[in-house]
């Protein structure tokens, strides 16, 4: 049976979100009085098993420098083990990971120094989840369902790389899509061709195929070989006409 | 609205795609709201495709024996994660049957049925179809799965020290994010405070006075997306919205409440004409206790 969190209603988790601002002590805790639960789907998750989940994630941010500030390579190297490891200790149904409330609980009230140590205070879709692919926590359990049958590839995928294929939901809902495209975008290389300029090209050329190809139909091979000619035709357009490549690797 | 194509298609009628039925203890069936959902269960769907072969291949200028692939999938419209649950090669009738696992699907999904080229066709002539996966035909069923029979996610919280008034019943959660996901935004919140309101949502067998309380929810829910919806209507209106999506679900209430001439009142003394419009405009549109 899978397990349920607690939720933070929509304009409650605002409210908090409201109270950090104005620079309030936010201390993690694993409940809040105003939380609500699925009213099906599961057994709850007790207390144990929140505290427990901040602390294994606490303990793998030290070492990237938690509670101390970091830098950008080390909050994403985090982010990239912290995935699979978020995966692990939530163990809850899809139908349960498409719930905002959810998210805005693990950032506004089990994990709120976590997420200030990720991303600071500023950026309300952070904390208050809309956006799934956005949301600090919500990205990262969604990221492991994603990359499950290559793990690696996670690894090797720049911070770029993943807001171009996973922001497109097209591409993004689609775990064999983003693998195939990951794969192909990172075989095709041209030392004048930024990477970031690249996947842009290459996921805006796949969103105008995807209007005519189900790539569901594609067999495993297909989809290889569709992604790979892709990623080549970008490559040679953006090899042959860098002032396009710079401009897309600008914007 | 028909999707246009840069090649030739079948006309109506050439791919023909039964319903869906819900296979189980009986089979029945699928309805668009399934009710009592429990999400430790799977789902299993059946339908029939028929196909004139021959028929198609003349219409899309294909040869007779050209391979086409039968595929279902279903995007989840709250997370658009997709999965593949049958892809085969086309036969003239099939029996498709796919199996919604219950730990990946939940809240509204969109199941496709395509029917697509096989494979790549170098010499296909101009206007045909030539790459793989090309969709000659589809066909999509929305779902929504629905843990306890309601409209809305609902939960239930004391409002007290909340944003929310504490004698208040309920609240609805909304969102003005017009291309999210509908019920990813909205949550119907009931106040523990009341337990008779408590009572009447969840009694199997409601006695009059409590179905006059979910009338009332019903109706007052209605109003609050019909006067969301107007003062969203610059931005709804003239656009196609995704299936699902916070904007596809204003849009339509959105020409309920345009259909009865309802517009935000501007000034004081226009509340008390926009007030009784809009409780007609919800019951004429058969939401709440209605006339008999």
């Amino acid at each position: 049976m899978s397990v349920l969190f607690p939720r933070l209603p929509q304009e409650i988790a605002k409210a908090e979100y409201q109270r950090l601002l104005t620079g309030e002590l936010v201390t993690p805790e694993t409940s809040h009085p105003f939380q609500v639960y699925s009213p099906v789907g599961g057994r709850r998750a007790d207390s144990n098993e929140i505290d427990e989940l901040a602390g294994q994630l606490a303990g793998l941010a030290a070492e990237f420098g938690y509670p101390e500030s970091a830098g950008d390579s080390n909050r994403i190297a985090f982010d990239r083990r912290a995935a699979p490891l978020l995966r692990a200790l939530m163990d809850i149904g899809w139908s349960e990971a498409e719930a905002r409330g959810i998210w805005s609980f693990m950032a506004l009230v089990a994990l709120p120094d976590l997420t200030r140590w990720r991303f600071g205070i500023t950026n309300q879709e952070r904390w208050v989840a809309s956006d799934l692919t956005r949301h600090t926590w919500s990205r990262l359990w969604w990221q492991a369902v994603v990359f499950d049958k290559d793990p690696d590839l996670l690894d090797a995928l720049t911070e770029s790389d993943l807001n171009q294929l996973l922001e497109r939901r097209k591409i993004g809902g689609d775990p064999r899509l983003v693998l195939a495209v990951g794969r192909a975008v990172l075989g095709a290389t041209h030392e004048s061709v930024p990477r970031r300029a690249l996947i842009r090209d290459v996921a805006a050329r796949l969103m105008r195929r995807l209007a005519f190809i189900d790539v569901r139909a594609l067999t495993d091979d297909q989809l290889v070989a569709l992604c790979r000619s892709t990623a080549g035709i970008s490559l040679e357009t953006l090899a042959t006409h860098p002032e396009e490549a710079r401009a897309l690797d600008a914007s | 609205m028909r999707d246009v194509r840069p090649y030739l298609v079948p006309g109506d009628g050439v791919v023909s795609y039964s319903a869906w039925f819900l296979n189980g203890d009986e089979v029945r069936p699928l309805p668009e709201y399934l009710e009592g959902w429990d999400p430790d269960t799977d789902l299993e769907l059946e339908r029939i495709v028929s196909v004139d072969l021959r028929t198609l291949a003349q219409q899309c200028g294909l040869d007779n024996d050209e391979d086409l692939t039968l595929t279902v999938s279903w995007t989840g419209a709250s997370s658009d994660m997709v999965e593949v649950g049958y892809s085969a090669i086309l036969k003239p009738d099939q029996t498709v049957r796919i199996v919604l696992p219950g730990a990946r699907v939940g809240g509204a999904l969109n199941i496709r049925t395509t029917v697509s080229l096989a494979n790549f066709r170098p010499n296909a002539r101009p206007g045909t179809v030539r790459w793989e996966g090309s969709i000659l035909s589809q066909h999509i069923q929305r779902l929504v799965l629905q843990g306890e029979g309601a409209m809305f996610p609902v939960s239930t919280v004391d409002f007290a020290g909340t944003p929310y008034g504490t004698y208040a019943s309920w609240t609805l959660q909304t969102s003005t994010e017009l291309e999210t996901p509908f019920l990813g935004g909205f949550l119907l919140l009931i106040n523990s405070r009341d337990l008779e309101f408590q009572a009447a949502i969840s009694a199997e067998s409601k006695t009059p006075r409590q179905q006059l309380l979910l009338d009332q929810l019903e109706a007052g829910v209605a109003s609050i997306l019909m006067v969301l919806a107007l003062d969203a209507q610059r931005e709804l209106i003239d656009r196609d919205w995704p299936a699902g999506s916070t904007g596809e679900v204003l849009d339509s209430y959105l020409k309920v409440a345009l259909k009865q001439g309802i517009d935000l009142p501007v000034r004081g003394e226009d509340v008390v004409d926009f007030r009784s419009r809009l409780e007609s405009a919800v019951r004429e549109a058969g939401w709440g206790r209605l006339f008999h």
